[in-house]
């Protein structure tokens, strides 16, 4: 299925959740997350599911401003 | 070990002589560079009481070993003295290209001691260094004293200096590089002011040996690829630190109103997405991957940025909706040479004060030309701008509003809220240069991934020194936080560039040395956990707005944050370094 991450389609597997996501973008599994500009917490990363044409931010914002 | 250049420049600014020496070497394997062998240096050199603005005062502008070297995001560059805002330990870091163009012309480090009897610049041309007249540079500003000198020494010099509000040892006044970058905290353009030195010129045209150059080079190009460049880490070069706008206001730690609560319903109106569609150009620091600089336009209105700070305070804590004039508050403030995030403070302060009728400023939330107009007097200290330059701490002691004075130490508050971020309330009190949020940065595992309760004292003094441990290291290498490397990262570059084997493990041990270093300077001028305070608005007013909305950080869980940060430290309860940590140091 395709999801916008970060501004960009991507096709992903059906029903992958947000951790399984990160696995498989090769990103650090602790980065901050937005679905459809609602942040998610950490431990809903294992059980959120992501479904068609959902949009998906992914940060990691570690300091500075 | 490779990757430094061995040497360090002293430069005698009463007697305007030079001299070259080998750096230490011992102290640049325990403290590396940058920020930690900075404050090593200090630490020896500096007698205890030193007055900043004497001529005992050291200015020391410290590289690191990946500098010059095609280590991504290696650019920066630390300049560290004593504060005049507040006393303690001060290092900045400063982005642009100055850090390459030292390590190119033969240095490590450039220590300047003295004062010139009037202002001049400083000329440092590989090992010919000259001592020149400014005259006809003191009193612009940073930006027009930039395109003087850059049209004198070409393109290839890269310059540091002062705008009129570090001539005018205003105690909140930074150093220019590129235009729009600076050394940003703690007074440092003051210090340098303070020795009549107007800029320092840099032009180096050497290089740096590193270890293994094949390897090492085809190595620094997979880790561009694989662990700067990455999906998540993008967002910077695409929004800059405007994305940090977002994630505030969902968590509940965007401040309005001179932090009276968190999260502004009208931010959408000066919010990354807009400030973006005037986007003119890109730019990043040298050895940079990332490249967040980018170059805003409306109007009349330029900057480099703005970034995070920058709008939040001259924005929503200001109660300033309009982006034109949070991009020339940016503007001005760099050019005559001010902290944004202090001299912001230190005008939202005095909004507050005059709408509550405790001390008329002249100035009330809203009031946009007149925020640029007060920088300006700030810079040069006339009228209204004698006062405001006092900065929030002195200024609450002279007209009242201690209850709402936000600042540590007399370094005013960065925009991250505690309240809806508890540890940093605690990162604020402990940093070494009184409030800043860059020595432990909390937001990330309270707010934004979200993975520690932000609401609770439980756990944070690990939380905070877990993070300061962090940014030691990686501020001793003098590398940029937008880069978010682990620590293993930093002990391979290291391996990679030096040629001496570095472990995980080595690198922690430089933190805690780092950490407990910058304390005991700080303790050597009578700090001690009387001094490591929030301000009480934090303790007596519960938030209003947003997902934090009924939080305020109860003095009890403050001190138990305090308690448990010395004991994770082996500092004793006053928060004072044992002795036998210090002779170890």
């Amino acid at each position: 299925m395709e999801v916008t991450i970060n501004n960009k389609k991507i096709e992903v597997p059906e029903d992958i959740t947000i951790s399984e996501l990160l696995k498989y973008l090769n990103l650090r599994k602790k980065s901050a997350v937005w679905i459809n500009e609602k942040q998610l917490l950490l431990k809903e990363y294992d059980t959120y599911k992501l479904s068609e044409n959902e949009n998906v931010k992914i940060l990691n914002i570690i300091g500075g401003g | 070990m490779l990757g430094y250049q061995n040497k360090m420049l002293r430069i005698d600014l009463s007697n305007k002589t030079y001299s070259t020496e080998p750096l230490n070497m011992d102290w640049a394997e325990k403290y590396i560079g940058g920020k930690g062998l900075a404050i090593k240096y200090l630490y020896e050199e500096l007698k205890p009481g030193t007055d900043p603005f004497s001529e005992h005062n050291k200015l020391l502008l410290m590289t690191g070993p990946f500098t010059g070297t095609p280590v991504p995001c290696s650019g920066k560059l630390a300049i560290a003295s004593k504060s005049p805002a507040t006393g303690t330990i001060l290092d900045c870091s400063i982005g642009g290209h100055s850090a390459l163009k030292i390590k190119y012309a033969g240095y490590d480090a450039v220590m300047f001691e003295g004062k010139l009897d009037k202002p001049g610049y400083i000329l440092i041309e590989d090992d010919k260094i000259e001592f020149k007249e400014a005259s006809d540079l003191w009193g612009k500003g940073s930006h027009e004293t930039e395109t003087i000198l850059s049209a004198e020494y070409g393109k290839e010099a890269s310059i540091l200096s002062i705008g009129p509000a570090g001539e005018n040892l205003v105690t909140m006044s930074c150093i220019n590089s590129d235009y729009y970058r600076q050394a940003g905290r703690g007074g440092i353009g003051a210090v340098m002011g303070s020795k009549n030195v107007k800029a320092i010129v840099i032009i180096g045209t050497g290089g740096v040996k590193v270890n293994d150059i094949e390897n090492t080079t085809k190595r620094l190009s997979e880790i561009l690829r694989e662990d700067t460049t990455s999906e998540e880490n993008m967002f910077i070069y695409e929004d800059g630190t405007t994305a940090f706008l977002e994630a505030c206001n969902d968590g509940g730690i965007l401040p309005k109103r001179n932090f009276s609560d968190t999260t502004d319903e009208n931010w959408t109106k000066y919010n990354g997405e807009v400030l973006l569609q005037y986007r003119k150009g890109k730019r990043g620091c040298g050895s940079c991957g990332l490249g967040c600089g980018n170059f805003i336009k409306i109007g009349d209105a330029v900057c480099e940025g703005p970034e995070y700070e920058s709008i939040a305070v001259a924005g929503p804590n200001a109660g300033i909706e309009d982006p034109q004039a949070i991009v020339k508050a940016n503007q001005v403030a760099d050019d005559v040479g001010l902290d944004t995030i202090s001299a912001g403070d230190v005008i939202i302060y005095a909004m507050e004060m005059t709408e509550k009728g405790i001390y008329d400023f002249g100035i009330r939330f809203g009031d946009k030309e007149k925020y640029i107009e007060y920088l300006k007097l700030m810079a040069k200290k006339e009228g209204i701008g004698a006062d405001l330059a006092l900065g929030v701490k002195k200024l609450s002691e002279k007209y009242g509003g201690e209850d709402f004075a936000m600042h540590v130490k007399g370094l005013e508050y960065p925009q991250y809220e505690p309240r809806g971020s508890w540890g940093m309330s605690l990162a604020y009190a402990v940093s070494d240069r009184g409030a800043c949020h860059m020595r432990a940065y909390a937001p990330n595992d309270e707010v934004f991934e979200a993975s520690i309760p932000p609401y609770t004292a439980e756990g944070k003094g690990k939380m905070v020194v877990d993070l300061a441990v962090y940014n030691a290291v990686k501020f001793s290498l003098i590398l940029c936080d937008f880069w978010p490397l682990g620590m293993d990262r930093m002990a391979e570059l290291m391996t990679l560039i030096t040629g001496k084997e570095f472990t995980e493990d080595d690198m922690n041990e430089v933190a805690m040395r780092v950490i407990h270093i910058a304390r005991a300077f700080n303790q050597r001028e009578g700090f001690t956990r009387k001094d490591d305070t929030m301000p009480k608005r934090l303790v007596n007013e519960a938030l209003k707005s947003g997902p934090a909305a009924g939080q305020k950080i109860p003095q009890e869980a403050f001190e138990k944050m305090l308690d448990d940060y010395y004991a994770v430290l082996g500092w004793n309860n006053d928060g004072i370094v044992p002795d036998e940590i210090l002779t170890s140091l």
